[in-house]
């Protein structure tokens, strides 16, 4: 077997379907063609994505193998960019989270320097109040200090 | 029978200051997106639909659809001065545009296409006030077998007509479908996995969903990738055609519309699809096929016709019957469907406020594109300069904001994260994501229809085959179903031997010839 595109994603896909068939089978109730069930259609899809994902691994496998490279810094700046605003934003407001968001993901480029990282949290912070508190009247703190 | 009183009503409602407004800011920003690589229209108006929950539903509409035929306009404005796509639809524009501008005739190739596409655009407007109604009168009769069968024909020919991977396509429905059947079951009232959370109850949020598999996975993929920066200016004294250009053009530039406007309507076939089927079309029929790929210009207007066509027409089976043929398509159906509007056959005689100003908006939104297009060229130009490591955490500001703002729940920031992480392993994996959004929007829509007819039909599930509407349906689904099993499709390209080498070049990357 290798490993290459089309092997893993159909893998990923059987994997995906054989949880949510056993899962359907196992929570909700199957019912009858003609009054079906919570999970009769789920259940279905499930064996049809299974079948479609075979279909897609098996022939993929006598292929070549490929390499799959992960676009790993941006990726990982932007996921903890957005995890940080997620932690954040209800409890210091709007502006801290937009700024630490915007600075985080600055990293996911190696050309941008100190100075421009800073500017340009800062005025995407500003930005966004302007924007989403002050233009749209979103019910959202600019600011807070929870302790 | 009173159309003229339509088209009164369509612009009083296009024509008031708010709507006009909308439509401007819809266009500017579709041109904005259009011309800039590595932001399509798709993850822009997954972008500003939080904005639109603010907005009366016209003029969300409104807005929504003007960056989607804006972005066509300006796709085309960088594929011809960058060889850089700006839309996945102006692909084919880099083929023939980009010589031309290294020509010296960059300027002719904006001017040229900023004509077909509004001529383009004109008649698929036309068509669209013609045939919706009739369709609609048509769907009237639809009951559930109907609507089933043609969502079902909807989503297989989207996932494997326009695809290089049928089989991927059709599984990704089939996903998009199980995200779409969290949250609550209309039936017996069973929360289905939600796996004990308060949030998925109400199943996911369609905002989230969009802007994790569109906007973030493509902030995280446009990043990191080399993009050229120098970029000609264009003179006024250079966008003039010259006689033997208009010569050529007019022709292949009706030929586009009409194969635009024909694909447009088809579920899953789009404007993508139609502008590689028109360039094809115009080497075919050329007398001297050895100009194309060093500037031809019959190249460039064709496919520019036909994608402005394109987006056009998708309009109608949206709005008429409620069944969307691409996934911005189903942005925009889930924009009514926010809205509390069901779009379908009443939408026309319920709304017709809503139908024909949004239809008027469109002669509005051409009429600034072409202004945007031809006197404002050079603030485009100027725009394509901007450094994609600025634009890209306003990007990132705006899904983050924009998503939790719908609800007013962090959770829904986790789940476009989580969305995005899925997207970036699809796209990874070189999976499409399309056929993903359109299985989620329409899922839902599908299980109400399949389980009715059923309950209908006491569980024969030969009804669908039986009626005089489905049952056509069904069939001819089964037989695009067959056309996209690789071997048979491939038997069938067999048949049509001669086959242009250029196009399947552009649209894998590679050389096939």
């Amino acid at each position: 077997m290798r490993i290459n595109h089309d092997s893993l994603g159909g893998g990923l896909l059987v994997a995906t379907g054989l949880f949510v068939a056993i899962y359907s089978l196992k929570t909700y109730e199957l019912g009858a063609v003609s009054r079906m069930g919570p999970g009769m259609l789920p259940a279905v899809l499930a064996v049809l994505l299974v079948i479609l994902g075979c279909a897609i691994a098996f022939p993929a496998m006598k292929q070549a193998g490929e390499t799959i490279s992960l676009n790993l810094r941006p990726l990982s700046a932007i996921t903890i960019a957005t995890i940080l605003f997620g932690i954040l934003f209800e409890r210091f407001g709007i502006a801290p989270a937009v700024a630490l968001m915007a600075f985080a993901c600055t990293f996911a480029e190696r050309k941008v320097g100190w100075r421009a990282k800073l500017l340009l949290a800062g005025f995407l912070a500003g930005l966004a109040v302007l924007i989403f508190p002050v233009a749209l009247g979103m019910p959202i703190r600019i600011v807070r200090w929870p302790f | 029978m009173s159309i003229l009183a339509d088209l009164q009503l369509g612009l009083h409602t296009a024509f008031s200051l708010s709507n006009l407004l909308y439509c401007f800011l819809g266009v500017l920003f579709g041109m904005l997106v259009g011309v800039l690589p590595g932001i399509g229209a798709l993850s822009a108006i997954s972008m500003l639909f939080p904005i639109t929950f603010h907005l009366e539903p016209t003029a969300s509409l409104i807005m929504l659809a003007g960056i989607f035929y804006g972005s066509a306009y300006g796709g085309s404005t960088t594929a011809i001065l960058l060889n850089v796509p700006g839309a996945p639809s102006s692909a084919v524009a880099c083929l023939e545009g980009y010589p031309m501008a290294q020509q010296g005739r960059g300027g002719v190739a904006l001017f040229m296409t900023t004509i077909a596409s509004f001529f383009a655009g004109s008649i698929g407007i036309l068509l669209m006030m013609l045939f919706s109604p009739i369709v609609a009168e048509a769907a009237l009769h639809f009951n559930s077998p109907e609507y089933f069968a043609l969502m079902v024909l909807g989503l297989i020919a989207a996932s494997t007509m326009s695809e290089d991977a049928p089989l991927k396509g059709m599984a990704m429905v089939v996903l998009g479908i199980l995200f779409g059947i969290v949250g609550m079951d209309m039936y017996t009232g069973v929360p289905r996995f939600n796996f004990g959370t308060f949030e998925l109850m109400d199943g996911i949020n369609l905002v989230a969903f969009a802007m994790g598999i569109f906007g973030l996975t493509e902030v995280v993929t446009s990043l990191g990738v080399a993009r050229p920066d120098r970029v000609q200016r264009v003179t006024w004294r250079s966008m003039i055609p010259s006689r033997d250009d208009v010569r050529r053009s007019w022709l292949p530039m009706l030929r586009g519309t009409a194969i635009g406007s024909f694909c447009g309507t088809l579920p899953g076939a789009g404007a993508t699809l139609a502008s590689f089927m028109s360039y094809a079309l115009e080497r075919k029929v050329s007398k001297d096929p050895s100009r194309f790929g060093k500037g031809a210009i019959e190249g460039i207007v064709s496919p520019e016709a036909a994608n402005n066509a394109a987006d056009q027409t998708a309009f109608i089976p949206t709005m008429t019957l409620g069944i969307p043929g691409s996934a911005t398509m189903a942005l925009m159906l889930g924009v009514l469907i926010a809205h509390g509007v069901t779009p379908g056959p009443l939408l026309l005689t319920e709304h017709p406020d809503m139908f024909w100003g949004l239809v008027m908006s469109f002669w509005i939104g051409n009429v600034v594109l072409v202004i945007l297009n031809i006197p404002l060229i050079n603030l485009w130009v100027r725009l394509l300069q901007i450094p994609y490591e600025l634009l890209y955490p306003a990007i990132l500001v705006f899904i983050v904001v924009g998503v939790y703002s719908v609800n007013n729940s962090v959770f829904d920031v986790w789940m476009v994260l989580a969305f995005g992480l899925i997207g970036y392993v699809l796209r990874l994996l070189k999976f499409p994501a399309a056929p993903l959004l359109l299985g989620f929007v329409l899922g839902p829509l599908l299980e109400e229809h399949f389980r009715r007819s059923l309950l209908l039909s006491k569980g024969d599930l030969l009804t669908f085959f039986e009626r005089p509407v489905s049952g056509p349906m069904m069939i001819i689904a089964i037989l695009v179903l067959l056309y996209g099993i690789p071997q048979v499709r491939a038997g069938i390209w067999r048949l049509w031997r001669q086959r242009p080498p250029g196009v399947r070049g552009a649209e894998d990357g590679s050389e096939t010839t």
